[in-house]
């Protein structure tokens, strides 16, 4: 190869490179607005993705959402930003223990009650949250960073 | 909904954002260019030799090897003896985490360290040794091994492996894992006895082969009786290429990327319906479900062959004077940091937060609330990493498996061709699967737990 096709082929990498940070902040530019959309979809997530209405998802809501209601038969997520209070209810027919993955957070669970649970979300990922007794998963808590 | 999890994992990542997705892309494409603009004009690996530095105590190899004995007996024993949940045995996760996720890693960074230790080997060479020392006999093997079949009992195995793990309902159980090693080991034991040690550990033995692939990148290995250094990638040139072999390195690709496929949305859209026909056929959900996932595992295996095939005949087409055969074993060397690549992006965080229930495990290995070491209540710190140093370190192995992969097939090129247009024009192809495959493994990234 010629030294004339070394150098063109290193400048074409450098313009890919700059063409690819161009894109990418044009595109985080656009993500900007959503963005903060996105904090409040996840925190209305957090606060109920069982289709809970409320409009602004402000954490600092007067009126503090539950979340949404885990019970067995299905894996329900639940979403929240890192450092943001993570709740939810859980339900089961009988006596069980609920296990929140990688938070090693355990809550009794008496027969048929609704149990309430909050937890500051301090470690990023995924994690599962299952019934103890039965082994069953029956939520995903997903805590971006 | 299909669940796939790794029963072990508490924690599993996060998808890599957009806009990560979209600078490692084209991080990856400007090192491809740069590749081709700064890259060495004389074969350097083809040439490279090891340099012998420091004499091995003869002694150390029956030792290494006795303790891989008595680790693969101890590990069986917890297997059988021990509780069957599996988060509380040593054995799920001292497999899964340390031998098929770690291993790799340790393997391309130190050399050979499986050989050293390989329970089975170590029988066979002792068996032949007593055989020669003691009983004054030559050991010979009953048969002299096909070549026709090349590595090809070995290739069976990523496929098997895979589905015990990512398929199989009983992937994780104790005992069966115990009785599937001792299964293993019986039939390494056998075709040892009838080909001769060395020729059937060469061919037959998977573990073996896959090992020594990720041994081949590390600047370390043992020349006669000593420890010799050599450069980095530098051993993928003396790797003995048969009938097979590439498909074995496909193979293990696939598997890995399988996983990471499963877990997408992709995945998730194609199986169900697919699934949904198999139980309209009268099979029960559970067996249609696993019936889908047998044939996406192999079809992923079939998809990266083929499109390494793609690019080999990418070659022919412009008028390389090889056959496609022989094309395909010159480049696949450059295949296996990809496969590198794929196993660290694909299990660092399960290495790096699973890797630590080993002490404790290791302390209690049967789930009986012994305390061996006194580590066994060490807990797991999830919070050492966040998801984004997990994302750098995958994308990082990502890119540079993929600068490896071009290195290795930029070196093999001169060496054939020298400076000539073959070497250009194989080049452009190697480009083309490398940065295929590379965009893949970050695309998996990009869907993972989706």
């Amino acid at each position: 190869m010629s030294t004339q096709t070394r150098i063109g082929m290193a400048l074409a990498g450098i313009v890919i490179l700059i063409a690819a940070a161009a894109l990418i902040n044009g595109i985080a530019g656009d993500d900007d607005q959503p963005q903060q959309g996105n904090g409040a979809t996840a925190a209305t997530a957090a606060t109920g993705a069982s289709g809970a209405t409320e409009p602004t998802g402000q954490p600092k809501s007067r009126r503090v959402d539950p979340g949404p209601l885990l019970e067995p038969g299905s894996v329900t997520t639940v979403k929240a930003d890192k450092g943001e209070t993570v709740r939810f209810r859980v339900r089961s027919g009988e006596v069980d223990e609920l296990h929140v993955h990688g938070y090693d957070r355990t809550v009794e669970l008496p027969a048929g009650e609704t149990v309430k649970v909050k937890f500051k979300a301090t470690l990023d990922g995924v994690f599962e949250i299952e019934l103890h007794h039965t082994g069953e998963q029956i939520g995903e808590l997903r805590v971006t960073p | 909904m299909i669940v796939l999890a790794h029963g072990l994992s508490g924690r599993s990542d996060l998808p890599i954002p957009d806009w990560l997705f979209g600078w490692a892309a084209a991080l990856v494409l400007a090192v491809s260019f740069f590749a081709f603009a700064a890259l060495w004009q004389q074969p350097k690996l083809e040439t490279a030799r090891a340099t012998a530095r420091l004499r091995i105590p003869v002694l150390l190899g029956p030792l290494c090897g006795g303790t891989g004995v008595l680790l693969f007996a101890g590990l069986v024993y917890a297997g059988f003896a021990g509780t069957q949940v599996e988060s509380l045995n040593v054995l799920p996760s001292f497999l899964y985490v340390f031998v098929w996720s770690a291993l790799p890693l340790i393997c391309a960074l130190l050399g050979d360290v499986f050989r050293a230790f390989n329970p089975w080997a170590a029988v066979g060479r002792f068996s032949r040794w007593v055989q020669r020392r003691v009983l004054r006999r030559r050991p010979e093997a009953f048969f002299d091994y096909p070549e026709r079949l090349g590595c090809w009992p070995a290739v069976v195995f990523p496929l098997m492996f895979g589905y015990l793990e990512l398929i199989s309902p009983h992937g994780r159980d104790p005992s069966v894992l115990a009785a599937l090693m001792l299964a293993y080991a019986a039939v390494q034991l056998a075709g040892m006895s009838l080909f001769g040690v060395d020729r059937w550990l060469e061919r037959g033995d998977a573990f073996g082969v896959y090992f020594a692939f990720f041994a081949k990148l590390a600047p370390l290995t043992v020349v006669g009786c000593r420890l010799a250094t050599r450069l980095p990638l530098s051993g993928l040139t003396d790797v003995t290429w048969v009938h097979g072999t590439v498909f074995f390195v496909c193979a293990a690709i696939g598997v890995t990327a399988f996983d990471g496929a499963a877990e997408g949305g992709l995945w998730q859209s194609i199986a169900e319906p697919l699934a949904s026909v198999g139980s309209d056929l009268g099979m029960s959900v559970v067996t249609s479900g696993r019936v889908v996932e047998t044939l996406g595992l192999i079809a992923m295996v079939l998809l990266i062959a083929g499109f390494y095939r793609l690019g080999v005949e990418g070659m022919v087409s412009s008028h390389i004077d090889k056959p496609a055969r022989e094309l395909s074993r010159i480049f696949a060397p450059s295949l296996v940091p990809i496969m590198l690549a794929y196993v660290i992006a694909h299990y660092f965080s399960f290495i790096a937060f699973q890797g630590q229930a080993l002490w404790p495990l290791l302390s209690d290995p049967l789930g009986d609330g012994s305390d061996l070491f006194g580590t066994a209540g060490a807990g797991v710190d999830y919070g050492w990493l966040s998801s984004a140093e997990i994302w750098y370190a995958q994308v990082a192995a990502l890119v540079l498996g993929h600068a490896a992969g071009l290195a290795v097939a930029h070196d093999k090129a001169l060496a054939v061709w020298g400076k000539a247009g073959d070497a250009v024009r194989s080049q452009l192809w190697m480009l083309v699967v490398m940065v295929g495959f590379t965009n893949l493994g970050l695309w998996l990234l990009s869907q993972a737990n989706q």
